[in-house]
């Protein structure tokens, strides 16, 4: 099963570093293939982002580019705008409530979109707004279970600076809550 | 059973981890999108393994410096992009003429000129073949995956060794940048080339007296060795002595023929699909990857199609070429430039090969080969 994820949002969110982190996990973690690619332009921070990562547990990954991605984070409107509409038919939007309010450009489209306020989550959990990048790492691999969570982790912890491993735990975990919450809601 | 190591990297990463495994210990350079990491890749690694890394203020400067650092015994490594890559055309011929072992890396963007300084491109491929003047020879190797920019690595420093000869690895954006799984192989396992050394005395040694391979012999320097180089046409002393036809013939056929006499260690290919194709994609670089997926959704489909990828360009592989083409009704080259290796494999073969060309900053996409194939 291959699965294309889009990572998106503006400079300075960490969303490269997360859709390394995604697919180093894959790779190192779980064994499996993948890929990371970015949408590289002359941007800085503040300025449009996109990480791309392809996931697939059963093939070779050969053209790396992201088309039509199953999975889309958005963490910024300009983002939303840009890249949720190219969602596969069926496939899920997952947007950060801080920075996107309007969703009208996927009005009418087949695709679940879950609303978490991820920046706020992480300000919550670690008083810093910074690590809203692993919060979204949590959202994301609890709701597709590309890779497992304690996998997800222990990659993350290979790669944060000594000191706040406790602080990225907290930060992974309340996106997975999140998404658990929705689940809850949802039943 | 060797260990071998996964590792999540990046083409450039991948291609520093091979220089060093190949023995690097010498970098100069200038940063440049798209093979900055490269160059960052190597100021961080070299001084951990006592090698010795140079910002210079140009790319002029880092040939000229790559060059000199291997004159005194340095395997070196130098990495640009385009713009940079046409200062170093003049060092790179001085390397070739004066038979020096130097790797420079091209990771190609869009050009003409500055160009697109983030986007991929292949449109350096007959200026990695031509862009200095007079008749050179050039090893000119491509990778397709972050795994073949560590094994291109290693190779290109083996024959830059073997051969005393510059050689070029043409990577591109996409492949430079795209990160993924990688096997590393225990060191230890890797086969390292070292250049030759003399074992003559120092009264009887000359510096560009070849051996039977047609390849001369290095002498320890700062030994009792005497050593002259030169850029002119030179004698085996290294002497000018480019009035001389009779020399100038000896020693520019023999700097080619060293080339032909490795041509086998030179040559790399790789196949993938359909055995029996009715048409073959040849392909190199990042369009590989597209023209695999492509391969195998065709295939998939009932058609017959084959992919050779092309890992050495220069010296042309074409009896390769030739052969794999001979079994097709009809081949397809499709390039990120206007057509540039095509006429190689046009002159390979007499099947009718037609190209599949773009040139503004995007990559080829499996979907357009599948189109074109089925117009073939």
């Amino acid at each position: 099963m291959r699965n294309e994820v889009i990572l998106s949002g503006f400079g300075g969110q960490g969303l490269i570093l997360a859709g390394i982190l995604l697919a180093e996990a894959a790779v190192v973690q779980e064994g499996i293939n993948a890929t990371q690619d970015q949408v590289y332009g002359i941007a800085a921070r503040g300025g449009e982002c996109c990480s791309e990562v392809i996931v697939s547990d059963d093939e070779e990954i050969n053209y790396a580019k992201v088309n039509v991605p199953d999975i889309v984070l958005s963490m910024s409107q300009a983002a939303f705008n840009k890249y949720a509409p190219r969602v596969k038919d069926g496939g899920v939007v997952i947007v950060d409530t801080v920075f996107v309010e309007d969703l009208s450009a996927l009005e009418g489209r087949d695709c679940t979109i879950l609303r978490i306020p991820i920046t706020a989550i992480s300000k919550e959990k670690t008083g810093r707004t910074m690590l809203a990048n692993v919060t979204a790492l949590g959202a994301i691999c609890e709701y597709t279970k590309l890779v497992k969570n304690d996998n997800m982790v222990a990659e993350i912890l290979t790669r944060v600076p000594k000191g706040t491993e406790e602080i990225n735990r907290q930060a992974y975990w309340g996106g997975v809550e999140a998404i658990r919450a929705l689940a809850g809601k949802e039943a | 059973m060797s260990n071998t190591t996964v590792r999540f990297m990046q083409g450039n990463e991948a291609l520093v981890e091979g220089a060093l495994v190949a023995g690097a210990r010498f970098f100069a350079g200038y940063p440049i999108t798209p093979a900055s990491e490269i160059t960052e890749g190597m100021s961080a690694r070299l001084p951990l393994v006592g090698g010795v890394f140079l910002q210079m203020e140009d790319e002029i400067a880092s040939m000229g410096a790559a060059i000199g650092a291997s004159m005194a015994g340095a395997k070196c490594l130098t990495a640009t992009s385009g713009p940079g890559f046409s200062l170093k055309q003049e060092g790179i011929g001085i390397a070739s003429m004066m038979e020096i072992p130097v790797v420079i890396v091209d990771v190609m963007r869009g050009g003409p000129a500055s160009g697109m300084s983030t986007l991929p491109s292949q449109m350096d491929v007959m200026q990695a073949r031509w862009g200095c003047h007079g008749d050179h020879p050039i090893i000119v190797l491509s990778p397709a995956t972050v795994t073949e920019c560590y094994e291109l690595a290693i190779k290109a420093f083996n024959l830059a060794e073997l051969i005393r000869q510059p050689v070029i690895i043409l990577s591109d954006a996409i492949v430079g940048h795209l990160r993924e799984r990688i096997e590393l192989p225990d060191p230890s396992t890797v086969k390292i080339i070292n250049r030759k050394m003399t074992d003559k005395p120092p009264e009887e040694y000359a510096p560009f007296e070849a051996g039977e391979d047609d390849v001369p012999f290095f002498a320890e320097r700062g030994t009792a060795y005497r050593y002259h180089m030169c850029s002119n046409v030179h004698t085996e002393k290294g002497f000018p002595a480019d009035t001389n036809n009779a020399v100038a013939a000896k020693l520019i056929t023999r700097l080619h023929r060293k080339l032909d006499n490795y041509a086998d260690e030179i040559t790399c290919y790789k196949f993938f699909g359909a055995e029996d194709y009715d048409v073959l994609i040849t392909a190199y670089g990042c369009v590989t990857r597209a023209a695999r997926d492509a391969a195998k959704a065709l295939n998939a489909e009932g058609r017959k199609v084959g992919v050779l990828q092309l890992q050495s360009l220069w010296p042309f592989p074409k009896a390769v070429v030739a052969e794999y083409a001979a079994k097709a009704r009809k081949v397809l080259m499709p390039e990120i430039n206007l057509g540039q290796l095509i006429d190689q494999v046009r002159l390979a073969t007499d099947r009718p090969v037609e190209g599949l060309n773009r040139c503004d900053g995007a990559e080829i996409r499996p979907e357009q080969i599948i189109e074109k194939v089925r117009e073939m």
